[in-house]
């Protein structure tokens, strides 16, 4: 459906975006992670044809977005960062142009804006001036621009900036929805977006992809082998004790648990070996009943601030 | 292009723009009328015309100098560029919504080639001459200043700079009478606006004039698509 390949992008000497190389197929919802200048904005500009890219190609359904940009475009709805909507317009006259420029045959026109209005629910407001209209409105009559004509891939640049929580929410529906019926790139900094919608994770730091993967899967790639987490009860020494006399076991650090301040024990076990039998009945022998052992994971947080950490061009700059 | 079209004439028309550019224009017109044709009584049309031409080139920076850079600073213009229509499909709705406003104006004078004709005397070609030629000139004058639009994001600096550079254009011609014949004589009476226009007020068809205008508007129209097109490479 969508292939980038090799997209650079400069602006004099600052590089936007650096040999940028993924595909989207049919039907995924891709994320576009990375933090704020990272070049998330400047990729869907140019997959929309709205930049041009330095040298790399965009292809959408085999058709290049230069040499055959009318072909390749009619397959885009795209919401750029600031909705571009016209204030003096009601949405409904803003919602028609946009219909007239996508050459919507004027009989279905009607059909396809209502359509628009009810995937995320602006009907109510179709009469309002756009510049009477809240900064949640004005995005969501951005999304209804970029759904008029049911494009085959959806290009979403920061959906749910400025929405209230119960917003998010329902905008997360309408584009876990949507994802049935269409190809979808969203672009987001923050994390919990992504995962909550996203079934793949683009991640781009200053202008470079440092992961593409399924967000479990990056757990899973970026999780450290063979570490697990204790909570047991007793004291710390009673527990590191016990601990330590099992064979297989090479560390077992003590530390305060970020998320409730409680105390656990990071053990470090050699590959291939089963602790978990002979680290019970020890502990049971301590008089230490375990309360937690669970492999550990990074959070998809860590990784993100993991894989981002390189700011050299930055700091550059 | 319909719809671009449709757009910017809907957007003259709901913001104050159109009608205070057909106030002012009609006004003036009136004025130049009444003084120059009723008043004196005279018959003659070209008068008429060789004084609302300064008209029109002092009111045309004020429709097309919101044209493109408006758009910019709205950031409208990402909704065109992602849409299937290519930029000169755009820019010619652009430029044929300003022409029809315009157009709005200068049909409105015809009344004053009525009464002409009713109290005194209406020659067809002349008539149609000066309009035309009101018309192909205005073109032009829309095409620079779409291009200068164009150029910025600031809607009064592309006001500003469209009038100083019709103005300057239409100045340079009185100067040419001034130079001696030669490279710089040649080049300065090309580029006058106003020398060919004199023709046309003087009930003169020529083709010369009329090819220069049209070529003006062909090249700056193209110069906005080129401008438009080299925003998205830098």
């Amino acid at each position: 459906m969508l292939e980038v390949s090799h997209l650079t992008k400069r602006y004099g000497d600052k590089i936007a975006i650096e040999d940028l190389h993924f595909t989207v197929s049919e039907g995924e919802i891709v994320g576009l992670l990375g933090h704020n200048g990272s070049g998330k904005s400047t990729t869907m500009n140019i997959i929309a044809g709205c930049l041009s890219a330095t040298s790399g190609s965009v292809r959408i359904d085999g058709s290049d977005i230069v040499e055959s940009s009318s072909e390749a475009k009619s397959k885009i709805g795209y919401l750029p960062e600031n909705p571009p909507l016209y204030p003096d317009m009601t949405v409904n006259e803003q919602l028609i142009f946009a219909a007239n420029l996508r050459r919507i045959p004027k009989q279905k026109r009607e059909e396809a804006i209502a359509l628009a209005c009810e995937q995320v629910n602006i009907r109510g407001v179709r009469r309002r001036l756009i510049k009477n209209l809240s900064k949640g409105y004005r995005q969501r009559v951005g999304f209804a621009q970029a759904l008029l004509g049911e494009p085959e891939l959806l290009i979403l640049d920061e959906p749910t900036v400025g929405l209230d929580p119960r917003q998010i929410i329902e905008i997360r529906e309408t584009i876990a929805g949507l994802g049935k019926t269409h190809t979808i790139i969203l672009s987001s900094h923050i994390l919990s977006e992504i995962a909550a919608v996203c079934k793949r994770v683009v991640v781009l730091s200053n202008g470079r992809l440092v992961a593409d993967d399924l967000p479990s899967k990056l757990v899973a790639k970026m999780s450290p082998e063979g570490k697990l987490v204790l909570r047991a009860d007793g004291t710390p020494e009673q527990i590191t004790a016990a601990v330590r006399a099992v064979t297989g076991i090479k560390s077992c650090t003590p530390q305060v648990s970020p998320e409730d301040g409680q105390v656990e024990f990071i053990l470090e076990t050699q590959s291939g070996e089963d602790i978990h039998r002979p680290l019970f009945f020890a502990l049971a022998e301590a008089q230490c009943p375990i309360r937690l052992l669970k492999p550990l994971e990074t959070s998809l947080e860590d990784i993100f601030l993991q894989l981002t950490q390189d700011r050299r061009y930055e700091e550059a700059n | 292009m319909g719809a671009v079209f449709k757009k910017e004439l809907w957007q003259y028309f709901h913001s104050m723009v159109g009608y205070v550019f057909l106030c002012i224009f009609l006004l003036l017109s009136g004025y130049y009328f009444s003084v120059g044709n009723l008043l004196s009584q005279n018959g003659d049309i070209k008068g008429f015309f060789s004084s609302m031409i300064l008209v029109i080139m002092f009111l045309i920076p004020m429709l097309t100098m919101r044209s493109f850079s408006e758009e910019r600073k709205m950031r409208t213009d990402q909704l065109l560029l992602a849409s299937p229509a290519p930029l000169s499909r755009i820019v010619l709705g652009k430029f044929l919504a300003v022409l029809t406003v315009f157009s709005v104006g200068l049909a409105v004078t015809l009344t004053y080639i009525v009464i002409l004709a009713a109290f005194g005397s209406f020659e067809f070609l002349i008539v149609f001459g000066n309009y035309f030629g009101t018309l192909i000139a205005a073109g032009a004058f829309i095409a620079v200043g779409m291009f200068l639009s164009a150029l910025t994001e600031n809607q009064v600096v592309a006001g500003v700079i469209s009038y100083s550079t019709l103005l300057g254009l239409w100045l340079i011609g009185f100067v040419g009478s001034y130079i001696a014949k030669g490279p710089i004589h040649t080049l300065v009476t090309y580029l006058s606006l106003s020398n060919k226009f004199d023709e046309f007020a003087m009930g003169i068809f020529s083709m010369s004039s009329v090819v220069y205008y049209i070529s003006i508007t062909i090249l700056f129209l193209f110069l906005t698509t080129r401008i438009l097109e080299h925003r998205r490479w830098e």
